[in-house]
């Protein structure tokens, strides 16, 4: 029945509102509303509020129009469904200059809404504000009070200052609380006004009316934070707002201000929040207010939220303040309660305050331990976050054990977005506080399972930088991790990673039998997980690339599955991902090169951070050399290890020999060395070796103080090097061999053997072990007697040895001894193993014990000098680049008279084609009158001959080029500008570099001025090898 | 320190807003859809509380209504729920059981009560009592200058 008349009523409502639009009334806001509700779509919505608009619009114009208020208030509606209002902005200030109260009303709420402190009609609001501060009635007063909140600009604040200051003396308490909190907008906006403010504030905390209390805490709060000087000022406020703290407390049920039995929270907020700024670092006012922390945060009932907001705000006063032991604990205690409690809000404040205070009292916070742990099996996701964070922050040496346990559980059934954070926090607390390596393994490889492919890469590096560092650890790691990887071998991405390079380093670790009752792993297992994993489409293309250096360094680690590592390093060679391609093709070259690999693929040196840069220093800095020296000559026993990081330095152990009258000639050497040592050897050959870039290395050349050791034999992972020890002396020289093991296994019945021509004899005194263990060394002393002087020492060697009981032999030959000065005489460029190739095998065990590992560094050096050794020998036209044709002839240039006389017709012709084409200023195809001069260099087109291209000259110029057949581009002379350029640099910083040319240049003086052309004519070889068909 | 505030229904609708920092216009806009879309896609057993940019969002579902605040890091989160409340017990004591459409069709009542309780974002009045009386003492002054005509009511309709 009630519904039935309210409906008629409402119809009722409509007709009239019709019959009054139809007279020139404005819609009614209800009806506006109305309208809108009903629009089905965007559209409908959207036509509505522009015909609406249009309206409003045009109202406006009319100045005198009744229904301003009435058109500002739909106004205001359009305004909140996100159309465009701001024409009314001016009209809000119309309406705001009118009497009547309800204009007043809506004119100030529209300023609020629609005016921003940017707006430019301020200046109308200000005097309106002005105004309406000092209207007598007080509601038009709180009107502009409450505006002047919302949207005052600087400039407002520094005009209405004062009269807001007048309003909070005055005695009302509607307009007081109103102003007090204009004021803190004021003081907010601009600190230099709280000057005003100050006199006024004290008086308003002594006021009875809760709102005016409110008011005057905020203000307070809020100089204080903004001035050291007030604070210091209002300490002495500190027993009135205990008092009023204290009443509030103390108080019996007020229904006005009483919030389910806590009698007015929101002001006692506002007090603890103010007593926590006074009371900061403050004893005296921390003494204080102490006892009425203890009496708030005992008493307060915590059943309800209002009193959990109360107690969290004295928490982060008693924290803040530095408050008694005691106290603290209190405030710890609450929170670890607050843990407990059922509502979620305040389980997320908990955790929250808990991570902020967790530095301050961590003893206090580790109590609470156990039920930060159960948060991280919250449903809510923000508060597991917070757990996640403050278990971190709780983490200690005692309790990680403890706490790893439950955080790795968490991690298991983690959402995505934390296993990343989570695994990077894991490693970073287990590296500092693991109890021991292998818990550090074990974990993190959980961790690693747990995380799977969110796993951040530099967790990854991390893990391999722990392993490479802790070598006690090896063995037991690449087992753990080949028993991970094995289980798990698709899901985790990373872990497969980090088990890829752990088995790569140390699968010889891998399957040496470590304990009986572990079954042991074989080869082919290993193997095996190689190819489940690497064919498989689920593996990431990163750890496509770890799985196959891995397998390159098995290769020379593993002996039985060579043939399956090499299918499956080979798979990839037409990966569409460049990288995985490059890896497989080259690595797959490194494994079929044959000894060479053992040196390329050994173990990587242990991964810290400078440790590249101190390996690199010595090629750079001489200097510094040279002083290491004198250490050297006094520990001159035979510290290889230690000489062959000084790279260039050679072996000192020569110095003191008796060779001093024979090198008296190096004192230019010498002078560069500071004269500190004036026994050199300067055996440098610098000019006798094609290859030798490095002999011309200026720095190389200074610093060669002595002796090097030649390299002997360099096989299968073993070198025997050969140094003079000391040089003849009545006809009697000594030296010694050195062997290095770089092999994974360790060798067994080493024995060396050496001899030398009939002009000498030698006797080898037995070696210091047959047995050299992996990266280890034997030494053995040899005595050479001279027959017949001036001989040249030559040596062959032989050396036999076990690995694994399977019999080794090698052979070598040296024909030059860096301590014999005889030796530069001759036999320079004997086939097999000159200087050169002791140099470049010395070079690349360096490169690749330095770990600069790019193949070609390695392999360029060593099998560069193989094949000049073997190639400058076979077939073909030879040259130096020194050599001098013996043709004087020109080609092509002197015919005979009978080739005249019959290429008389054709001159004729051509002559006359000549003169054309001269004539005509265009270029000939053939200018035989003008010829090119050819010159006696040229070598053979690339790319065959008749196809043009491009012809080097045998000195290492390019010339000659016709890159487009038809068009004549042809060069007579070397193109200055085409050239290969050697640069060798150390640690990205360039030590040497030369044009690869030795051919004749001249360039005008700043041309190509930074390029160094001078190549050692000498040292450049070509051999020219024409196909037989040809 | 308060420095929005929002009122927005389940559907994404802009209820009230109520703003006591300076924006601009379009930054406004922003903040409103990403905060309801953000509020609107969290599950109910969540916290009711998050953070947006350098501020603290603390929300709360009234039946179909949603009152979001952002408040600075640090002010109290907990106690800014019970100012939503307060609001709520404000708006139900004037509107009688309030609901959303009490809301919509008298926003303008909304904004007045909401101005009486809060100022420049921060606690005006704490007592219910006194908010009541100052809006039904403004109420009364309204009604009393406007003219009531048959077709034409004079006042906000």
């Amino acid at each position: 029945m009630a519904n039935a008349v309210e409906i008629a009523i409402e119809k009722i409502d409509e007709y009239k509102s019709r019959i009054g639009r139809t007279l020139g009334t404005p819609m009614r806001l209800r009806d506006l509303i109305r309208q809108v509700r009903a629009a089905r779509t965007m559209a409908e919505e959207r036509a509505v509020v522009d015909r609406e608009s249009a309206n409003i619009r045009e109202s406006f114009r009319d100045d005198d129009s009744p229904w301003k208020c009435r058109n500002i208030a739909k106004l205001l509606y359009i305004h909140m469904l996100g159309y465009p209002a701001h024409f009314g902005q001016m009209e809000c200030m119309k309406l705001v200059a009118m009497t009547r109260f309800t204009d007043k009303r809506i004119g100030y709420l529209g300023a609020m809404l629609l005016l921003d402190e940017r707006s430019e009609v301020h200046l109308l609001v200000t005097n309106s504000l002005k105004n309406d501060l000092t209207c007598s009635t007080q509601f038009v007063s709180g009107l502009a009070l409450c505006t002047l909140g919302s949207i005052c600009s600087a400039e407002m604040c520094r005009d209405l200052a004062n009269e807001v200051e007048k309003i909070i003396k005055q005695n009302n308490a509607y307009l007081k609380k109103k102003a007090a909190l204009c004021a803190f907008r004021i003081v907010r906006k601009v600190p230099e006004l709280m000057e005003v403010f100050i006199s006024c504030t004290r008086s308003l905390l002594g006021e009875k009316n809760h709102g005016v209390l409110m008011g005057a805490t905020t203000l307070v709060t809020e100089m204080c934070e903004k001035s050291p000087d007030v604070l210091n000022h209002f300490k002495k406020l500190v027993p009135n707002l205990v008092r009023i703290l204290k009443n509030l407390l103390m108080s019996g049920y007020s229904p006005e201000h009483d919030v389910t039995g806590i009698s007015d929270p929101f002001l006692q907020v506002k007090i603890l929040r103010l007593l926590r700024i006074l009371g900061k670092d403050d004893v005296r006012a921390t003494e204080e207010m102490n006892d009425i922390l203890a009496q708030v945060a005992t008493n307060t009932e915590t059943a309800k939220n209002v009193g959990n907001a109360i107690l969290y705000e004295t928490v982060l006063t008693i924290m803040e303040i530095k408050s008694e032991s005691g106290l603290r604990i209190l405030a710890v205690n609450i929170l670890g309660r607050f843990l407990l409690n059922t509502d979620k809000n305040i389980r997320y404040v908990a955790l929250n305050t808990l991570l902020k205070t967790v530095h301050i009292d961590n003893q206090a916070v580790q109590r609470h331990r156990n039920v930060v742990v159960d948060c991280l099996k919250d449903p809510d996701i923000s508060i597991r976050k917070r757990a996640m964070e403050l278990c971190f922050a709780l983490m200690n040496k005692t309790n990680i054990a403890l706490m790893t346990k439950e955080v790795l559980i968490f991690l298991e059934t983690a959402d995505a977005e934390f296993k990343s954070e989570c695994a990077s926090k894991m490693y970073i607390a287990t590296e500092r506080y693991s109890p021991n390596h292998e818990w550090h393994l074990d974990t993190m490889i959980t961790v690693l399972r747990l995380a799977g492919k969110y796993v951040p890469d530099e967790v990854v590096s991390c893990m391999i930088q722990m392993i490479s560092a802790n070598s006690e650890l090896q063995a037991y790691a690449v087992v753990q991790l080949y028993h991970a990887a094995k289980k798990d071998a698709i899901n985790a991405q990373p872990l497969l990673q980090v088990a890829f390079w752990t088995i790569g380093e140390f699968g010889d670790l891998l399957i040496q039998p470590t304990d009986a009752d572990t079954t042991a792993i074989s080869e082919s297992d290993v193997i095996e997980l190689f190819e489940a994993v690497l064919p498989s489409t689920l593996t990431s293309l990163m750890t496509k690339c770890y799985a196959v250096t891995a397998l390159a360094k098995l290769s020379t680690r593993f002996s039985h599955t060579n043939s399956r590592i090499e299918a499956l390093v080979r798979i990839n060679q037409a990966h569409i991902h460049l990288e995985l391609q490059q890896r497989s093709v080259e690595f797959n070259a490194i494994i079929g090169v044959g000894d060479l690999k053992y040196g390329l693929l050994e173990r990587m040196p242990i991964i810290t951070h400078n440790s590249l840069n101190a390996a690199a220093s010595s090629m750079i800095e001489p200097e510094e050399i040279t002083s290491q020296q004198d250490v050297l000559i006094e520990d001159a026993s035979s510290s290889l290890d230690l000489l062959s990081n000084l790279d260039l330095g050679g072996n000192s152990t020569s110095i003191g020999n008796g060779n001093n009258d024979l090198f008296s000639s190096n004192n230019a050497v010498m002078d560069i060395l500071g004269g500190a040592l004036n026994t050199q050897n300067n055996v440098a050959p610098v000019s006798s070796d094609p290859f030798d870039i490095f002999g011309s290395v200026p720095v190389q050349q200074s610093s060669k103080p002595s002796n090097r050791p030649v390299i002997a034999i360099n096989a299968k992972g073993v070198e025997v090097q050969v140094e003079v020890v000391d040089g003849w002396k009545n006809e009697k020289a000594r030296l010694k061999m050195t062997a290095y093991n770089y092999t994974p296994q360790s060798i067994s019945s080493f024995n060396f053997l050496a001899a030398v021509t009939k002009a000498f004899e030698i006797q080898l005194e037995p070696a210091t072990s047959t047995n050299i263990p992996a990266d280890g060394n034997t030494t053995q002393f040899m005595n050479i007697t001279r027959k017949v002087p001036g001989s040249v020492a030559r040596m062959r060697t032989k050396i036999s040895y076990q690995i694994n009981g399977e019999e080794h032999n090698s052979n070598g030959e040296v024909n030059e001894f860096p301590g014999f000065r005889d030796a530069q005489k001759g036999m320079r460029r004997r086939n097999s193993e000159s200087t050169n190739e002791k140099k470049g095998g010395k070079k690349n065990n360096k490169m690749t014990r330095r770990r600069a590992v790019s193949p070609e560094n390695g392999t360029s050096m060593t099998s560069n000098n193989c094949w000049m050794s073997n190639e400058m020998n076979g077939y073909g036209w030879k040259a130096r680049g020194d050599r001098k044709p013996k043709e004087k002839r020109v080609p092509f240039n002197r015919p005979t008279p009978k080739q005249v006389y019959e290429a008389l017709p054709f001159v004729r012709r051509y002559f006359m084609y000549w003169m054309k084409y001269t004539f005509d200023k265009e270029k000939l195809f053939i200018n035989t009158f003008q010829p090119l001069k050819h010159k006696p260099f040229y070598g053979v087109p690339c790319g065959g001959i008749g196809c043009g291209a491009i012809g080097r000259d045998f000195r290492g110029g390019f010339c000659k080029f016709s890159l487009r057949p038809g068009l004549v581009e042809h060069k007579v002379n070397v193109v200055a500008a085409d050239q290969f350029i050697l640069s060798v640099r150390d640690n990205n910083k360039c030590v040497y570099q030369k044009v690869l040319s030795a051919a004749d240049i001249c360039l005008p003086s700043g041309q190509l001025s930074a390029w160094d052309f001078s190549f050692p004519k000498k040292n450049v070889y070509y051999r020219l090898v024409l196909k037989i068909q040809w | 320190m308060m420095q929005y505030m929002l009122l927005f229904s389940r559907q994404g609708k802009l209820r009230l807003q109520k703003w006591y920092t300076a924006y601009p216009d379009k930054q406004k806009k922003k903040i409103c859809r990403e905060l309801i879309t953000q509020i609107l896609s969290r599950k109910p057993k969540m916290c009711a509380f998050l953070e947006y940019k350098d501020l603290k969002v603390v929300y709360k579902r009234y039946a179909s209504l949603y009152f979001c605040c952002a408040i600075e890091q640090n002010d109290n989160e907990l106690i800014t729920l019970e100012v939503i409340h307060r609001y709520v017990e404000l708006l139900d004591k004037y509107f009688g059981s309030v609901c959303e459409l009490d809301i919509i069709f008298n926003f303008e009542k909304a904004y007045f009560i909401l101005d009486e309780f809060l100022l420049a974002g921060e606690i005006q009045e704490t007592s219910k009592k006194q908010v009541l009386k100052a809006i039904a003492a403004q109420d009364l002054i309204q009604e009393e200058e406007t003219p009531q005509g048959f077709f034409e009511d004079h006042g906000l309709g």
